[in-house]
Protein backbone atom coordinates (compact mmCIF):
# COMPACT_ATOMS: atom_id res chain seq x y z
CA UNK A 1 0.00 0.00 0.00
CA UNK A 2 3.04 1.97 0.87
CA UNK A 3 4.52 1.58 -2.58
CA UNK A 4 1.30 2.53 -4.54
CA UNK A 5 0.90 5.72 -2.39
CA UNK A 6 4.94 6.93 -2.96
CA UNK A 7 4.32 5.84 -6.72
CA UNK A 8 1.06 7.88 -7.59
CA UNK A 9 2.63 10.56 -5.51
CA UNK A 10 6.08 10.60 -6.85
CA UNK A 11 3.44 10.02 -10.41
CA UNK A 12 1.49 13.09 -9.61
CA UNK A 13 4.10 15.15 -8.74
CA UNK A 14 5.87 14.43 -12.44
CA UNK A 15 2.76 15.45 -14.22
CA UNK A 16 2.54 18.57 -12.50
CA UNK A 17 6.47 19.44 -12.50
CA UNK A 18 5.79 18.41 -16.91
CA UNK A 19 2.93 21.35 -17.25
CA UNK A 20 4.59 23.51 -15.16
CA UNK A 21 7.65 23.50 -17.57
CA UNK A 22 5.31 23.34 -20.55
CA UNK A 23 4.08 26.35 -19.53
CA UNK A 24 6.86 28.25 -18.35
CA UNK A 25 8.73 27.30 -21.57
CA UNK A 26 5.55 28.18 -23.04
CA UNK A 27 5.45 31.63 -21.95
CA UNK A 28 9.04 32.50 -23.02
CA UNK A 29 8.00 32.95 -26.32
CA UNK A 30 7.88 36.65 -28.21
CA UNK A 31 4.64 36.79 -28.77
CA UNK A 32 3.08 36.02 -24.90
CA UNK A 33 0.36 38.18 -23.73
CA UNK A 34 0.06 39.28 -27.21
CA UNK A 35 -3.57 38.85 -29.15
CA UNK A 36 -4.26 40.68 -32.17
CA UNK A 37 -7.23 40.83 -34.62
CA UNK A 38 -8.08 42.35 -37.59
CA UNK A 39 -11.35 42.53 -39.76
CA UNK A 40 -12.73 44.23 -42.81
CA UNK A 41 -15.51 46.75 -42.80
CA UNK A 42 -18.05 48.17 -45.27
CA UNK A 43 -17.40 51.38 -43.70
CA UNK A 44 -15.17 54.74 -44.09
CA UNK A 45 -12.30 55.10 -41.55
CA UNK A 46 -14.41 58.05 -40.14
CA UNK A 47 -17.36 55.98 -39.59
CA UNK A 48 -15.86 53.37 -37.32
CA UNK A 49 -13.56 55.70 -35.82
CA UNK A 50 -16.99 57.06 -33.22
CA UNK A 51 -17.41 53.01 -32.62
CA UNK A 52 -13.95 52.97 -30.67
CA UNK A 53 -13.22 56.61 -29.15
CA UNK A 54 -16.81 57.08 -27.98
CA UNK A 55 -18.25 55.26 -24.43
CA UNK A 56 -21.38 54.55 -25.75
CA UNK A 57 -20.73 53.36 -28.66
CA UNK A 58 -17.86 51.11 -27.91
CA UNK A 59 -19.59 49.40 -24.97
CA UNK A 60 -22.44 48.24 -27.85
CA UNK A 61 -19.89 45.58 -29.32
CA UNK A 62 -17.10 44.57 -26.90
CA UNK A 63 -18.52 41.92 -24.92
CA UNK A 64 -19.05 41.94 -21.07
CA UNK A 65 -18.60 45.79 -20.99
CA UNK A 66 -21.22 46.95 -18.29
CA UNK A 67 -19.95 50.67 -18.17
CA UNK A 68 -17.34 52.94 -19.24
CA UNK A 69 -16.86 56.25 -17.29
CA UNK A 70 -14.54 59.00 -17.47
CA UNK A 71 -12.89 60.12 -14.63
CA UNK A 72 -11.71 63.52 -16.41
CA UNK A 73 -14.08 63.48 -19.17
CA UNK A 74 -12.52 67.38 -19.77
CA UNK A 75 -9.78 65.51 -20.97
CA UNK A 76 -9.97 65.14 -25.37
CA UNK A 77 -6.92 62.90 -26.93
CA UNK A 78 -4.23 61.55 -25.03
CA UNK A 79 -4.30 61.75 -21.31
CA UNK A 80 -8.11 60.54 -20.90
CA UNK A 81 -8.78 58.21 -18.44
CA UNK A 82 -11.65 55.65 -18.45
CA UNK A 83 -12.95 53.43 -15.90
CA UNK A 84 -14.15 50.10 -18.34
CA UNK A 85 -16.54 47.72 -15.60
CA UNK A 86 -16.78 44.39 -17.71
CA UNK A 87 -19.18 41.44 -16.13
CA UNK A 88 -16.82 38.21 -17.31
CA UNK A 89 -19.43 35.57 -17.07
CA UNK A 90 -18.01 32.81 -14.84
CA UNK A 91 -17.06 35.84 -12.16
CA UNK A 92 -19.52 36.67 -9.98
CA UNK A 93 -18.27 39.83 -9.67
CA UNK A 94 -17.68 42.64 -12.56
CA UNK A 95 -14.35 43.59 -13.02
CA UNK A 96 -12.79 46.90 -13.09
CA UNK A 97 -10.16 48.20 -16.30
CA UNK A 98 -8.34 51.22 -16.23
CA UNK A 99 -7.20 53.19 -19.16
CA UNK A 100 -5.18 56.17 -19.88
CA UNK A 101 -4.91 57.22 -23.71
CA UNK A 102 -1.17 57.45 -24.92
CA UNK A 103 -1.67 58.18 -28.86
CA UNK A 104 -4.91 59.31 -30.14
CA UNK A 105 -5.04 60.44 -34.18
CA UNK A 106 -8.39 60.26 -34.79
CA UNK A 107 -9.29 58.79 -37.24
CA UNK A 108 -6.37 56.47 -37.83
CA UNK A 109 -4.89 55.15 -34.61
CA UNK A 110 -5.39 55.26 -30.65
CA UNK A 111 -3.46 53.51 -28.19
CA UNK A 112 -4.26 53.18 -24.22
CA UNK A 113 -2.83 51.96 -21.31
CA UNK A 114 -4.89 49.19 -19.41
CA UNK A 115 -4.33 47.73 -16.00
CA UNK A 116 -6.47 45.46 -14.13
CA UNK A 117 -4.85 46.13 -10.59
CA UNK A 118 -4.45 43.07 -9.10
CA UNK A 119 -4.18 40.80 -12.39
CA UNK A 120 -2.78 42.26 -14.97
CA UNK A 121 -1.08 46.22 -17.38
CA UNK A 122 -0.73 46.30 -20.61
CA UNK A 123 -1.31 48.20 -23.56
CA UNK A 124 -3.94 48.23 -26.70
CA UNK A 125 -3.70 50.12 -30.23
CA UNK A 126 -6.36 50.32 -32.78
CA UNK A 127 -4.98 50.92 -35.94
CA UNK A 128 -7.73 51.70 -38.89
CA UNK A 129 -6.71 51.80 -42.56
CA UNK A 130 -8.65 53.60 -45.16
CA UNK A 131 -9.38 51.00 -48.57
CA UNK A 132 -10.50 50.86 -51.84
CA UNK A 133 -14.19 51.91 -51.92
CA UNK A 134 -14.69 53.26 -48.79
CA UNK A 135 -13.74 50.54 -46.67
CA UNK A 136 -12.03 50.01 -43.35
CA UNK A 137 -8.99 47.56 -42.10
CA UNK A 138 -9.58 47.69 -38.20
CA UNK A 139 -6.86 45.89 -36.24
CA UNK A 140 -5.98 45.50 -33.06
CA UNK A 141 -2.94 44.86 -30.34
CA UNK A 142 -3.36 43.91 -27.20
CA UNK A 143 -0.78 42.90 -25.13
CA UNK A 144 -1.02 41.86 -21.77
CA UNK A 145 1.73 41.25 -18.88
CA UNK A 146 -0.09 39.32 -16.07
CA UNK A 147 1.24 40.74 -12.85
CA UNK A 148 1.56 38.17 -10.09
CA UNK A 149 3.90 35.02 -11.49
CA UNK A 150 0.96 32.10 -10.70
CA UNK A 151 -1.52 33.70 -13.07
CA UNK A 152 1.67 34.64 -15.28
CA UNK A 153 2.26 30.63 -15.45
CA UNK A 154 -1.05 30.71 -17.04
CA UNK A 155 -0.75 33.06 -19.52
CA UNK A 156 -0.55 30.52 -22.09
CA UNK A 157 -3.89 28.91 -21.56
CA UNK A 158 -5.47 33.20 -21.05
CA UNK A 159 -3.94 34.05 -24.39
CA UNK A 160 -5.78 32.26 -27.08
CA UNK A 161 -9.19 33.09 -25.34
CA UNK A 162 -7.91 37.17 -25.42
CA UNK A 163 -7.66 36.51 -28.88
CA UNK A 164 -11.10 34.51 -29.49
CA UNK A 165 -13.01 37.02 -27.75
CA UNK A 166 -11.26 40.08 -29.78
CA UNK A 167 -12.42 38.39 -33.18
CA UNK A 168 -15.69 37.85 -31.59
CA UNK A 169 -15.71 41.64 -30.58
CA UNK A 170 -14.61 42.72 -33.82
CA UNK A 171 -17.55 40.44 -35.60
CA UNK A 172 -20.19 42.04 -33.51
CA UNK A 173 -18.74 45.51 -34.43
CA UNK A 174 -18.67 44.89 -37.96
CA UNK A 175 -22.44 43.62 -37.63
CA UNK A 176 -23.43 46.96 -36.13
CA UNK A 177 -21.45 49.41 -38.00
CA UNK A 178 -22.51 47.26 -41.79
CA UNK A 179 -26.88 47.29 -39.94
CA UNK A 180 -26.59 51.03 -39.06
CA UNK A 181 -24.83 52.26 -42.42
CA UNK A 182 -27.61 49.75 -44.59
CA UNK A 183 -30.65 51.57 -42.17
CA UNK A 184 -28.93 54.91 -42.71
CA UNK A 185 -28.78 54.72 -46.62
CA UNK A 186 -32.39 53.38 -46.46
CA UNK B 1 -19.63 -5.33 -43.99
CA UNK B 2 -21.82 -8.44 -43.75
CA UNK B 3 -23.95 -9.07 -40.30
CA UNK B 4 -21.79 -11.67 -38.95
CA UNK B 5 -18.80 -9.08 -38.97
CA UNK B 6 -20.76 -6.52 -37.46
CA UNK B 7 -21.90 -8.24 -35.04
CA UNK B 8 -18.96 -9.28 -33.97
CA UNK B 9 -17.08 -6.05 -34.04
CA UNK B 10 -19.88 -5.21 -31.41
CA UNK B 11 -19.39 -7.98 -28.66
CA UNK B 12 -15.35 -7.33 -29.27
CA UNK B 13 -16.12 -3.87 -28.56
CA UNK B 14 -18.22 -4.62 -25.61
CA UNK B 15 -15.67 -6.43 -24.40
CA UNK B 16 -16.74 -10.02 -24.93
CA UNK B 17 -13.46 -12.70 -25.29
CA UNK B 18 -15.58 -14.68 -27.16
CA UNK B 19 -16.90 -12.63 -29.62
CA UNK B 20 -16.28 -14.26 -32.91
CA UNK B 21 -17.78 -17.70 -31.54
CA UNK B 22 -20.80 -15.98 -30.28
CA UNK B 23 -20.97 -13.84 -33.66
CA UNK B 24 -20.63 -17.28 -35.53
CA UNK B 25 -23.30 -19.35 -33.12
CA UNK B 26 -25.65 -16.58 -33.98
CA UNK B 27 -25.22 -16.74 -37.78
CA UNK B 28 -25.59 -20.42 -37.55
CA UNK B 29 -28.86 -20.54 -35.87
CA UNK B 30 -30.31 -17.17 -37.54
CA UNK B 31 -29.73 -19.15 -41.10
CA UNK B 32 -31.89 -22.11 -39.34
CA UNK B 33 -34.55 -19.66 -38.33
CA UNK B 34 -34.67 -18.09 -41.58
CA UNK B 35 -35.38 -21.98 -43.36
CA UNK B 36 -37.99 -22.67 -40.93
CA UNK B 37 -40.01 -19.27 -39.74
CA UNK B 38 -38.53 -16.87 -42.68
CA UNK B 39 -36.23 -13.59 -42.99
CA UNK B 40 -38.68 -11.63 -40.83
CA UNK B 41 -38.73 -13.42 -37.52
CA UNK B 42 -35.36 -14.90 -38.22
CA UNK B 43 -34.06 -10.73 -38.54
CA UNK B 44 -36.08 -10.37 -35.14
CA UNK B 45 -34.75 -12.99 -33.18
CA UNK B 46 -31.05 -12.24 -34.20
CA UNK B 47 -31.49 -8.28 -33.25
CA UNK B 48 -32.89 -9.65 -30.21
CA UNK B 49 -30.37 -12.25 -29.56
CA UNK B 50 -27.50 -9.53 -30.39
CA UNK B 51 -29.06 -7.02 -27.64
CA UNK B 52 -29.19 -9.44 -24.92
CA UNK B 53 -25.29 -10.23 -25.42
CA UNK B 54 -24.60 -6.87 -25.39
CA UNK B 55 -26.35 -5.46 -21.96
CA UNK B 56 -24.77 -7.85 -19.93
CA UNK B 57 -21.05 -6.64 -20.74
CA UNK B 58 -22.07 -3.10 -21.02
CA UNK B 59 -24.33 -2.76 -18.04
CA UNK B 60 -20.57 -4.20 -16.24
CA UNK B 61 -18.82 -1.66 -17.72
CA UNK B 62 -20.78 1.47 -16.98
CA UNK B 63 -19.77 1.66 -13.41
CA UNK B 64 -16.25 0.95 -14.55
CA UNK B 65 -16.29 3.65 -17.48
CA UNK B 66 -17.37 6.10 -14.36
CA UNK B 67 -14.36 5.58 -12.50
CA UNK B 68 -12.03 5.48 -15.58
CA UNK B 69 -13.58 9.02 -17.19
CA UNK B 70 -16.61 10.40 -15.91
CA UNK B 71 -14.79 11.05 -12.02
CA UNK B 72 -11.77 12.76 -13.42
CA UNK B 73 -13.56 14.29 -16.15
CA UNK B 74 -15.61 16.18 -13.88
CA UNK B 75 -12.61 16.88 -11.50
CA UNK B 76 -10.79 18.51 -15.19
CA UNK B 77 -13.64 20.23 -15.98
CA UNK B 78 -13.79 22.01 -12.52
CA UNK B 79 -9.97 22.66 -12.41
CA UNK B 80 -10.56 24.64 -15.96
CA UNK B 81 -13.23 26.85 -14.93
CA UNK B 82 -11.29 27.72 -11.84
CA UNK B 83 -8.05 28.49 -13.92
CA UNK B 84 -9.92 30.62 -16.49
CA UNK B 85 -12.08 32.31 -13.88
CA UNK B 86 -8.40 32.87 -12.32
CA UNK B 87 -7.54 34.69 -15.56
CA UNK B 88 -11.31 36.59 -16.24
CA UNK B 89 -11.44 34.62 -19.28
CA UNK B 90 -13.96 31.75 -20.89
CA UNK B 91 -12.44 27.94 -21.55
CA UNK B 92 -11.17 28.01 -25.32
CA UNK B 93 -13.17 25.51 -27.25
CA UNK B 94 -12.68 21.83 -27.62
CA UNK B 95 -10.90 21.51 -23.81
CA UNK B 96 -13.89 18.92 -22.83
CA UNK B 97 -13.30 16.96 -25.70
CA UNK B 98 -9.56 16.58 -25.71
CA UNK B 99 -9.86 16.02 -21.74
CA UNK B 100 -12.01 12.81 -22.94
CA UNK B 101 -9.65 11.61 -25.56
CA UNK B 102 -6.46 12.24 -23.21
CA UNK B 103 -8.57 9.85 -20.86
CA UNK B 104 -8.78 7.17 -22.79
CA UNK B 105 -5.63 7.51 -24.53
CA UNK B 106 -4.50 7.88 -20.58
CA UNK B 107 -6.22 3.90 -19.59
CA UNK B 108 -5.10 2.94 -23.77
CA UNK B 109 -1.78 2.90 -22.64
CA UNK B 110 -2.08 0.43 -19.82
CA UNK B 111 -2.93 -2.36 -22.47
CA UNK B 112 -0.51 -3.64 -24.79
CA UNK B 113 -2.20 -4.72 -27.71
CA UNK B 114 -3.11 -0.68 -27.86
CA UNK B 115 0.10 0.69 -26.69
CA UNK B 116 1.94 1.51 -30.03
CA UNK B 117 -1.31 2.86 -31.52
CA UNK B 118 -1.88 5.26 -28.51
CA UNK B 119 1.62 6.56 -28.66
CA UNK B 120 1.19 6.95 -32.04
CA UNK B 121 -1.62 8.82 -31.94
CA UNK B 122 -0.62 10.97 -29.27
CA UNK B 123 2.66 12.09 -30.75
CA UNK B 124 0.78 13.12 -34.04
CA UNK B 125 -1.37 15.24 -31.90
CA UNK B 126 1.42 16.85 -30.44
CA UNK B 127 3.36 17.65 -33.11
CA UNK B 128 0.05 19.24 -35.14
CA UNK B 129 -0.84 20.87 -32.28
CA UNK B 130 3.12 22.52 -31.78
CA UNK B 131 2.74 23.17 -35.48
CA UNK B 132 -1.10 25.23 -34.76
CA UNK B 133 1.17 27.15 -31.94
CA UNK B 134 -0.59 29.39 -29.19
CA UNK B 135 -3.82 28.48 -30.38
CA UNK B 136 -3.52 25.30 -28.99
CA UNK B 137 -1.18 25.55 -25.91
CA UNK B 138 -4.25 25.21 -24.36
CA UNK B 139 -5.11 21.51 -25.46
CA UNK B 140 -1.40 20.43 -25.28
CA UNK B 141 -1.59 21.25 -21.63
CA UNK B 142 -4.59 19.33 -21.39
CA UNK B 143 -3.34 16.40 -23.10
CA UNK B 144 -0.31 16.39 -21.06
CA UNK B 145 -2.53 16.73 -18.13
CA UNK B 146 -5.36 14.47 -18.98
CA UNK B 147 -3.34 11.40 -20.58
CA UNK B 148 -1.52 10.60 -16.91
CA UNK B 149 -4.95 11.18 -15.07
CA UNK B 150 -6.26 8.43 -17.15
CA UNK B 151 -3.72 5.54 -16.94
CA UNK B 152 -3.96 6.32 -13.16
CA UNK B 153 -7.99 5.98 -13.31
CA UNK B 154 -7.71 2.90 -15.37
CA UNK B 155 -4.83 1.90 -12.59
CA UNK B 156 -6.98 2.21 -9.97
CA UNK B 157 -10.25 0.61 -11.64
CA UNK B 158 -7.70 -2.18 -11.97
CA UNK B 159 -7.08 -2.76 -8.58
CA UNK B 160 -11.03 -2.04 -7.30
CA UNK B 161 -13.25 -4.02 -9.93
Amino acid sequence: MKKWLLRASFGAAGVIALAVASLTLMGLRDTAGLSTSSIEIDATPETVWPWIDQPDKFKQWVSWVVSVESPNPDVKGVGRKSIVLMKEPSSPEPVRIETVLTDYAPPMRLSADVKFPGLFTGSQTYQLKGLEGGRTRVQLDSRIHYTTWIIRLFEPLGTPSATKKLDQDFAALKRLIEKTSTTAAN
Amino acid sequence: MSRHTFSQALFALAGLSDAEYIAGDLHEEFAMLRAELGSRSAWRWYAWQVLRCLVRPLALRLPAAFLAVAIPLALFDRMWLFVYTQLCAEPVAGLGTINILGLLAGASLLRPGQRRLTMGLLATGLAAGLMIGPAAFPHIISILLSVPAGAAAEQLRKVIV
